[in-house]
């Protein structure tokens, strides 16, 4: 054959795509690398422990299917740790997407996801998160998504409980003193203003706090029928709830947002967490194939329950979700990756259903759970109509 | 031009090839926070290096700067070429305001009160939500602008934050080497003895705070627009000793230490992530060797080897006593 200019016009393309969509000319069997960066050093290390384990599981899920991810593609995980600090998170960040990820799953804190937001927009990578500011999603992006439930649609199943269910109108707000706490304190104080009323009081502590008895004594001196506590750090809440009965302040209603009905918390709180309500993107014991089969293997895979709210099930999800639209599509890139995640519809996972909303939100519902001997079982679920 | 100089104006012109060379864009933002930490670091030298003042609130003035300069950014629709000097300007007048009661304590009681400042401007970032956003922080800070060209990528940030760097320590290296320089060092040997020598402590001391708070600023207003996202759980007393640890392990009294720190330890924790969660305790341990094999700091131990590197100016022997001479040491 001789070499015309033709022939190498066209090598030169053929190159050029090769270099430019390296996902699209990856053959049958080529693993499928997807970036995950959990906090697993610093003060979040325990979420990022259950974080790192979720999507382990997931990926042996996914690679022990027929097919695999789609074409006999496995997924690879490609682990960084975004540390608890926001700019080291961008720094992991940046290191994974030079490894040739095709997607990145995480984080969860809120404040993470918007430092990272200027790179993630850039690289227009399907962007799988877990964090539960309102604000994430309104930041312009269309590659991000929210595998769970906003603190908005968590507050305000929390509020309804309290004030429509337990017909409780007094309700004092204890919130950490952090994006999560005084974000999710707002949107409790926003949930209770559609019923006319005003938080009796809100209490904030700082981190590192050990004695949360100012705090409590001053909501239950202010008349409260019910506490609704926002709290993201396992530790805490044990303390929290420690000092709740020992003060003798059972007659006060406690409903904690997700972390306080994080398994450590629980098992470290025992029966000071007995009789307490949390809120949970899902129970366990709720009527789902999907959950309690990923209930079933998970405890056989690392014999102990899964915390299906900020830790293992979301992060699952999450990867599952990823994996179910390659296969839709037949193919990993990433823009109509994108796409397809919008379309996502009655999509079940273990947090239940996923329906994808304008602003890329997934989850639509979250859970009551009542609390007893360390466990938790499900008293109601609200759904929000997207 | 002297040798000195020629190598440091070679070294200076192969550093500003880094983002041409380097092609990875987390490496490249690594070295970018790297400068930026060095910025700050140096400010952090001149008080606890120079004037042998402890503060331990480093990250708040960091803080300071980062807010001020991405609120007039984001409020004004100001230029950041023009938010950068203001957020320097503010923080310097803040360290002014807490300098002037703090500098009366010294040694403990002084670091309590930059702990205390640091944690109080921590809590003031995250509770007043109508000026800071609180807790959520600020996003939509805009990156800086060289006529058509906007300054987003870390290749074209290096070049603002490494501009920074140089006149920081031009700046350091000037104060070192005035009447200031020798009165700050007078004060670190002896304060009572400088006293004595005519030498306005409590000034001299406020003033190396504010330049101190000035260099936090400059680097925190730096670091706003270059993660366009700001929040307050950056600015933690955490923060601070971070700051501190990378200035004793490069070596508190020299400008070249202080670079040399903040770069090093930026840089370790990255070296060490393959030792994924374990990485913690080697770099506990790194420094911990580090501290204990080099009281003087990475510097100190250059120094050690090749005492012309960065000679140090001689020591005010008049203030040292001197010794009596005895019938012991005369015979």
């Amino acid at each position: 054959m001789s070499v015309t200019r033709r022939t190498i016009l066209a090598g030169a393309a053929a190159g050029t795509a090769t270099l430019a969509f390296p996902n699209v000319v990856l053959g049958k069997g080529e693993p499928i690398r997807v970036g995950t960066i959990p906090p697993i050093t610093g003060p979040q290390a325990l979420n990022g422990e259950e974080e790192v384990e979720g999507a382990q599981y997931a990926a042996e899920e996914i690679n022990s299917r027929p097919g695999k991810c789609f074409d006999d593609r496995p997924i690879e995980l490609v682990i960084e740790d975004a540390t608890s600090d926001n700019q080291a998170a961008v720094g992991a960040l940046n290191k994974l997407l030079g490894e040739n990820v095709v997607a990145v799953v995480q984080p969860v804190l809120s404040t993470q996801i918007q430092a990272m937001a200027p790179v993630m927009q850039k690289a227009g990578l399907p962007w799988m998160t877990g964090g539960t500011a309102v604000k994430n999603t309104q930041l312009g992006l269309r590659n991000l998504f929210r595998c769970r439930a906003s603190d908005a649609i968590t507050a305000h199943g929390l509020v309804d409980f309290a004030v429509k269910e337990k017909g409780l109108k007094k309700i004092g707000i204890l919130h950490a003193s952090e994006a999560f706490g005084v974000g999710g304190a707002d949107q409790v104080e926003t949930a209770l203003k559609t019923y006319n009323l005003k938080a009796v009081a809100r209490e904030g502590f700082p981190a590192n706090t050990k004695d949360f008895t100012p705090e409590l004594l001053k909501i239950k001196s202010a008349g409260a029928e019910a506490i609704i506590a926002y709290v993201q750090n396992p530790s805490d809440s044990a303390v929290i709830l420690d000092q709740y009965k020992s003060l003798n302040l059972t007659s006060i209603a406690f409903i904690g947002s997700p972390a306080v009905g994080n398994p450590t918390a629980l098992n470290t709180a025992k029966t000071a967490a007995d009789g307490i309500y949390v809120a949970q993107d899902f129970i366990i014991g709720f009527n789902s194939n999907v959950a309690t089969k990923f209930i079933t293997n998970f405890y056989r895979k690392y014999h102990k329950q899964p915390d299906v709210g900020t830790g293992q099930g979301w992060t699952r999800d999450a990867f599952l979700l990823l994996a179910d639209t390659y296969k839709r599509i037949g193919t990993t890139d990433p823009a109509k990756t994108v796409e397809a995640l919008h379309q996502t519809k009655h999509w079940e996972g273990v947090l239940g259903d996923f329906t994808c909303d304008t602003e890329g939100n997934l989850v639509h519902n979250m859970s009551i759970g009542l609390v007893k001997s360390s466990k938790v079982s499900l008293v109601k679920t609200v759904k929000v109509t997207v | 031009m002297n040798r000195r100089a020629l190598a440091v104006a070679v070294a200076a012109i192969l550093l500003a090839a880094f983002p041409l060379v380097v092609k990875s864009q987390y490496i490249l933002q690594v070295g970018d926070s790297a400068i930026i930490y060095a910025v700050a670091v140096i400010g952090l030298g001149i008080l606890l290096g120079f004037t042998g003042q402890m503060s331990l609130a480093q990250a708040a003035f960091f803080g300071i700067g980062a807010y001020a300069s991405a609120l007039l950014s984001i409020s004004f629709g100001w230029s950041p070429w023009v938010t950068i000097p203001l957020a320097v300007a503010f923080t310097a007048l803040v360290g002014a305001l807490v300098g002037w009661p703090c500098l009366r304590l010294s040694g403990h009681y002084l670091a309590l009160a930059t702990i205390g400042f640091g944690i109080i401007v921590q809590l003031f970032l995250i509770n007043d939500k109508g000026l800071t956003n609180g807790p959520d922080g600020l996003t939509g800070i805009p990156p800086p602008k060289l006529g058509p060209l906007t300054l987003d990528t870390y290749q074209t940030y290096f070049y603002v934050v490494y501009g920074a760097l140089l006149l920081s320590i031009y700046v350091a290296w000037r104060v070192k080497h005035s009447r200031i320089g020798r009165a700050l060092e007078a004060i670190r040997e002896n304060e009572i003895a400088a006293q004595a020598m005519g030498i306005d402590t409590t000034r001299y001391k406020v003033l190396a705070f504010v330049l101190a708070s000035a260099f936090g600023g400059l680097g925190g207003a730096l670091i706003a627009h270059m993660t366009r996202f700001i929040s307050p759980d950056s600015y933690s007393f955490d923060q601070s000793v971070v700051f501190l640890v990378m200035l004793v392990i490069g070596g508190s009294s020299t400008i070249t230490g202080a670079v040399t720190g903040a770069i090093l330890l930026t840089f370790l924790p990255e070296v060490l992530r393959p030792l994924k969660d374990s990485y913690i305790m080697v770099y506990g341990a790194a420094v911990i060797v580090m501290v204990i094999f080099m009281p003087d700091g990475l510097i100190g131990l250059v120094k050690r080897f090749a005492p012309s590197f960065e000679p140090s100016p001689p020591r005010p022997q008049a203030l040292r006593a001197p010794v009596p001479r005895t019938a012991d040491t005369a015979s």
